[in-house]
């Protein structure tokens, strides 16, 4: 076991700082932004133009823009680490006692709990910005319900924690699962002389489709499939031609 | 001992080795000698199990798998490092992976090559590069030690360091098998030298041997190629000959 969490530990060493370096630009860049549109709200309600509601203001912050930009660049990233530029590290890995397979199912877990990070980071600060919105906005405009209710008619924010909505909750679950099995197996091919697409493709599908309004029950079932789909054909590559590899040797 | 038997590789159809017969036995340094694309490197890589072939390959008579595969280590001038991690980090990876890693030398090599400890890879210059991956070579603790053209970008220097310290560390037990185009440099290093020539053996001899007939090696290695000297010299008459008519 101590084997397979060194390469756990290889792999998140890889790139631990970056991500790190990245969710502080995140806290910053959008703390900013938000920052700008709560001011410009709040100096509209002091000439009497009236005061935008929570989930206006975070949908003219744009700060779903900054997290769509974050989760690309995690992307490149996690699916850059153990791509063999400037190194062929595949050499490496072929002599240790530990499998490929395992070390691809371990980059996939890491790569999993980096985007399941990013979901975190992302709601807990959508939840300080309707805190510091309370706290800014006249009480009179503001309910005990306020953010309650800002979490259910934002696309963004709803699609961030769906609350009571189990398919939302089904297809995030799904995504981060799939986008970390994507993200692994592209470095897994380009060893091979290969390229992996099904993480420009998990990806593209996220940008998309991720932002949907409550009850989009058929979107969430369109990208389950396709998650379950593209997480089926990278198991079926990596494990299936890893056993021919192995055979073939 | 590595033996290999009747090994055959192609890419796409094209012969890359043919019936390669080849025994390795422990305690030699042993040459690997040819022009490019002769096999060389297919044939290291078909050893440590990093290419498919037909025939055999065999370490104390087992086939080469990861159970024994530690017993092999490669240093590559393409490298294979993690090149966003440090040294440090590698020695503590190779200790966990590989339980006879010598850590005094791998400390006395980086110290003597001045390599930090403490900065990624990807920030080191080539030839720091190459010395780290040959480090991480001597320092695994395999009993042969697989080396393809490992010093390609390093000065003369840094070169005759390397051979030096190797000629010095090196215990009984260990095995080096070096593939290089420096054929002078390391003929007195050398204990037997394996010539290799469109993927076949067209040479096997030891240094003693070549002694003994009154060779050396860079003769051993013309003569086996048959190697024409005059043909430069011809070619330039001919050409300046020409120029001459004109």
């Amino acid at each position: 076991m101590r084997k397979h969490l060194s390469v756990l530990m290889v792999i998140a060493r890889s790139t631990i700082y970056k991500i790190l370096a990245m969710f502080i630009l995140l806290v910053c860049a959008e703390r900013l932004l938000f920052h700008f549109s709560l001011n410009s709200a709040l100096a509209s309600a002091d000439a009497g133009l009236g005061m935008a509601n929570l989930e206006a203001l975070i949908s003219s912050s744009r700060i779903a823009w900054v997290f769509a930009v974050c989760f690309v660049a995690m992307a490149v990233l996690l699916s850059k680490t153990g791509c063999e530029y400037g190194s062929k590290q595949g050499y490496m890995l072929k002599r240790l006692s530990v499998s490929e397979r395992n070390v691809f199912v371990w980059q996939s877990i890491y790569n999993s709990f980096c985007f399941f990070m990013l979901w975190s980071v992302q709601t807990l600060l959508a939840y300080a910005f309707c805190k510091l919105y309370l706290a800014k906005v006249d009480p009179m405009l503001t309910s005990g319900q306020t953010i309650f209710l800002a979490f259910y008619r934002n696309s963004f924010l709803h699609s961030l924690l769906p609350l009571s909505e189990v398919s939302r909750w089904i297809r995030n679950i799904l995504l981060l699962g799939c986008l970390g099995l994507a993200a692994a197996h592209f470095p897994y091919r380009q060893r091979r002389g290969k390229v992996g697409v099904t993480i420009i493709a998990m990806t593209s599908l996220s940008l998309v489709f991720f932002s949907r309004a409550i009850g989009s029950l058929g979107n969430d079932i369109l990208i389950m499939i396709l998650s379950i789909a593209n997480a089926a054909g990278v198991l079926d590559n990596t494990f299936r031609g890893s056993a021919d590899e192995e055979a073939e040797a | 001992m590595i033996e290999i038997r009747n090994v055959s590789k192609s890419y796409a159809g094209k012969k890359a080795l043919t019936g390669i017969n080849l025994t390795l036995p422990q305690g030699e340094i042993v040459g690997l000698f040819g022009e490019n694309g002769a096999g060389k490197t297919t044939l290291i890589k078909c050893i440590l199990g990093l290419l498919p072939y037909s025939g055999e390959i065999t370490l104390s008579g087992e086939p080469i798998t990861r159970k024994n595969i530690e017993r092999l280590s490669f240093a590559t001038s393409e490298h294979s490092f993690f090149p966003n991690l440090t040294p440090q980090v590698h020695r503590e990876f190779y200790k966990e992976h590989f339980p006879n890693f010598i850590d005094k030398r791998f400390k006395g090599l980086m110290d003597f090559f001045e390599l930090p400890m403490r900065k990624p890879l990807r920030a080191f210059s080539t030839g720091q590069k190459n010395q780290f991956e040959v480090i991480l070579s001597l320092c695994q603790g395999a009993d042969y030690i697989l080396m393809d053209e490992p010093f390609a970008g390093n000065d003369v220097f840094n070169r005759e360091d390397f051979y030096k310290v190797l000629l010095g560390i090196l215990e009984p037990n260990e095995t080096v098998l070096l593939s290089t185009h420096l054929i002078e440099e390391v003929s007195g290093f050398i204990g037997r030298a394996v010539l290799i020539r469109q993927g076949r053996i067209v040479g096997d001899s030891s240094t003693m041997e070549l002694e003994e007939s009154g060779r050396n090696l860079m003769d051993y290695v013309k003569q086996t190629y048959h190697y024409r000297g005059d043909r430069v010299g011809n070619a330039l008459n001919e050409i300046r000959g020409e120029e001459g008519q004109i």
